[in-house]
């Protein structure tokens, strides 16, 4: 490893300063380092879990809007949105799938953040 | 001191709303006053001058006020570039000059075809996102190399990296200067070979001097000016035309309107079935496979290209780097979404104002591009009406109007020219020209920085002299920098062709090599280092020698493995005769040029070279399972760093020495 400073040792010395309600989070950081403690091992267990199941949820998500609906562009495209006159498969790749995509990045940022603070392991504000 | 440092930075965070309005101000001033210039009857010339000048010095400015010497700020900014900046920064480093003077016009060629290009640029950052970025901001690297290194044992992992790295990043930054060549000779009148060198000094003032640090500050201010530049025209069209200043949804009507004017020109016989590709029927230019697999690869390659990871790299934590992707995102698609505009509204202009109108009456707007020889009527330049009425009689039975198929432009030409088919002053056309280069430079500047962070980091300091002091390690970045911008331009300067191909290859390359080691490396603990090793080997190997046999030795490939003709999309049938083709003398000819009968046109599955990443990446997943799982374990202890990666809580498992 070099001169690369890798965690281990000096991992006791990185802690910030906790705020009162953060007591919980002290024993999963202190077994952090160990990783031995039964209690703490299930609930980063079950982060990952609900981390992977969201993953899959925009994975299915993007493959969605990515592929399967582009593979009915010719039946789509005899559908016209009214008013602005696209043909609705010409629009999905064009616009509407896109705008999907951007808005899914936000919403993502925002449900794995929430699920990192109920378990502990999001960082301080 | 300390202290003194972190106040300073947090005003500096604290006011760069205030900076960039200023700055955003200052350019919209800077516009009114070239268009009270131009009113004054200063010549075009000085203008475009002035225009690409004044802004190559801002960013210039910008690159030296905010050049750094200390090793953190130099690779990664400090970390501590917001979300929101970030997310710009990332934009113009990603919106190349294929983006934007390229895209329009492919999708004016392509109809609805073109959009697996626009669909694949955008749909990466959903990966970026939710499988690596995040996780390897986490992880603390400098560089994905660094990664590689942490993860899968040592420097072996490290020197593959840096080559899969090399490979797609050089194919890419010589697109990039090639970009910025086509734009200086054409709006300032250089030779393209001055015009590539020219660029590259551009590019080396703001990344030689300040690294990461110096490069992000100056990509905000050029996104600034890309998407002003490119919205501009057509918000002014549709508002000309439709009445409403918001474009992407106008040209809606611009598209039904092309696809009565297509059965028009059919009726009339101003085209065949034959030559008339419809703008919204798919899979005419693609097959379907083919449109499907360039978005997937281009979709996988986004995740995997070092120069738009390092990015996420900067920000103050991971919360940050995943809100910052969907900034990114939302930057980039402002663009992305505005394309197809451009498209539809000059191609309905060609439809209605050139094909169809008597050879004397096409709009003059079209001779400017023809004397450069980029549109041509009846196979000549179209530099002057006497010049296409002489050039259509020479075609026997030719009816004196222009038939669609008289009809080609280079797909340059969309962009540049929708200011003068919309009427607006040469003011207009001199912002569109600082915006496309603001593009590539912007892009070549992150590419280049990537390509001499790896070799300086990786290479020298990890893998040559460990010892090496901060100073010398950036001395050798610079120095690199400048190789590595050289060798770019000069390669450029022989116009090597295709930049759509060229960077379609960068981005199979990129996720080949990349994609499924860094995957699985976050996502699946059992992943030894031998297996993500021969992955990446296999893999990148794989793409390199599709990608190398179909364009440089395509008589070997049919003869020794196997390859095939591949198939046109609308008909079904071979591109070439094989049989007739092998039997030529030119049939075993190595590294041809494009005009070879079998370059590109050959090749397994009917699957498009530029999506050779199809083929890498099932391989490279495949081999790191079944390698893996033959190997021991990874130590306890590296799977512990593992679960570390994956809690955005605590310090990063990297920490560099400064």
């Amino acid at each position: 490893m070099g001169p690369t400073a890798v965690a281990g040792a000096d991992y006791t010395t990185c802690n910030r300063p906790l705020r009162q309600n953060q007591t919980a989070l002290v024993t999963l950081r202190a077994t952090a380092r160990g990783g031995d403690e039964p209690m703490a091992q299930s609930n980063d267990e079950v982060h990952w879990q609900k981390t992977t199941k969201l993953m899959l949820t925009h994975l299915g998500i993007w493959v969605f809007f990515g592929y399967i609906i582009h593979m009915f562009v010719v039946p789509l495209n005899y559908i016209t949105i009214p008013i602005l006159k696209f043909p609705l498969g010409f629009y999905m790749a064009a616009q509407g799938s896109l705008i999907v995509f951007v808005v899914m990045l936000f919403v993502f940022a925002r449900q794995q953040d929430q699920i990192d603070r109920e378990h502990g392991v999001a960082e301080d504000d | 001191m300390a202290t003194q440092v972190s106040a300073d930075t947090s005003d500096f965070i604290k006011n760069l709303g205030r900076m960039y309005g200023t700055y955003t101000g200052g350019f919209i001033g800077f516009i009114i006053l070239l268009a009270i210039f131009e009113q004054v009857g200063v010549p075009n010339r000085v203008l475009g001058y002035l225009f690409v000048g004044f802004t190559i010095l801002v960013y210039a400015v910008i690159g030296i006020m905010t050049r750094t010497a200390q090793i953190s700020e130099y690779y990664v900014a400090g970390r501590r570039v917001p979300a929101f900046y970030n997310g710009m920064a990332t934009g113009a480093d990603w919106m190349s000059a294929a983006s934007f003077v390229g895209m329009a016009g492919t999708l004016f060629l392509l109809g609805y075809d073109g959009l697996t290009w626009v669909l694949g640029w955008t749909g990466g950052y959903v990966l970026v996102s939710i499988l690596i970025g995040p996780y390897l901001r986490k992880f603390g690297a400098y560089t994905v190399p660094d990664f590689m290194s942490f993860r899968f044992g040592g420097n072996f992992a490290r020197g593959i990296a840096v080559i899969v790295l090399v490979c797609c990043s050089f194919t890419y930054v010589t697109a990039q200067v090639y970009g910025t060549g086509i734009i200086a000779s054409r709006f300032l009148g250089m030779k393209f070979e001055i015009a590539v060198f020219a660029g590259l000094a551009g590019i080396l003032l703001c990344s030689m001097l300040g690294g990461m640090r110096a490069v992000t500050w100056t990509q905000i201010a050029q996104y600034i000016v890309l998407i002003i530049a490119y919205l501009t025209p057509i918000v002014i069209l549709s508002t000309k035309h439709y009445g409403i200043p918001i474009p992407q949804l106008t040209y809606g009507t611009a598209i039904a309107d092309i696809t009565a004017r297509e059965q028009q020109l059919l009726a009339t016989g101003l085209t065949t079935a034959a030559a008339l590709k419809p703008h919204i029927k798919p899979f005419i230019n693609y097959s379907a496979f083919n449109f499907f697999a360039i978005m997937f690869c281009m979709m996988v390659g986004t995740a995997s290209l070092p120069h738009i990871l390092m990015r996420y790299f900067t920000t103050p934590t991971v919360r940050e780097a995943r809100q910052s992707v969907a900034w990114s995102l939302f930057f980039i698609f402002l663009l992305y979404f505005s394309a197809p505009a451009y498209a539809a509204f000059s191609k309905l202009e060609v439809y209605t104002n050139i094909i169809g109108r008597d050879l004397t009456q096409v709009r003059p707007w079209l001779f400017q591009w023809g004397e450069l020889g980029l549109i041509q009527i009846c196979g000549k330049p179209a530099a002057s009406v006497d010049a296409i009425v002489a050039a259509c009689k020479a075609i026997a039975g030719h009816p004196g109007v222009v038939r669609l198929q008289d009809f080609v432009i280079n797909t340059d030409v969309i962009v540049l020219s929708t200011p003068e088919i919309a009427g607006l002053p040469y003011v207009i056309s001199g912002l569109v020209a600082a915006g496309g280069l603001a593009a590539a430079l912007s892009t070549a500047d992150g590419l280049l920085l990537a390509i001499a962070n790896a070799l300086s980091h990786d290479v020298y300091y990890k893998m040559l002299d460990p010892n090496a002091p901060t100073i010398r390690r950036l001395t050798v970045a610079r120095v690199l920098l400048f190789f590595v911008a050289v060798a770019a331009a000069s390669l450029a300067a022989t116009k090597p062709g295709d930049i759509l191909a060229m960077v379609g290859w960068a981005f199979s390359l990129a996720m080949a090599g990349n994609f499924p080691a860094l995957v699985m490396g976050i996502w699946w603990k059992r992943t030894t280092a031998a297996g993500a090793v021969a992955g990446m080997i296999a893999g990148f190997g794989l793409c390199l020698f599709y990608l190398l046999v179909t364009r440089y030795f395509p008589g070997y490939g049919v003869k020794y493995f196997g390859m095939t003709s591949m198939l046109s999309p609308a008909t079904g049938a071979p591109l070439v005769d094989i049989a007739k083709a092998m039997a030529a003398p030119n049939a075993m000819e190595i590294w041809p040029t494009l005009a070879h009968p079998l370059a590109n046109k050959v090749g397994w599955f009917n699957l498009n070279n530029i999506a050779c990443g199809l083929l890498g990446v099932p391989v490279g997943f495949a081999v790191i399972i079944i390698v893996s799982l033959m190997g021991k374990e990874p130590s306890r202890e590296m799977q512990a760093y593992v679960d570390e990666i994956r809690k955005p809580r605590g310090r990063t498992i990297l920490e560099e020495k400064t």
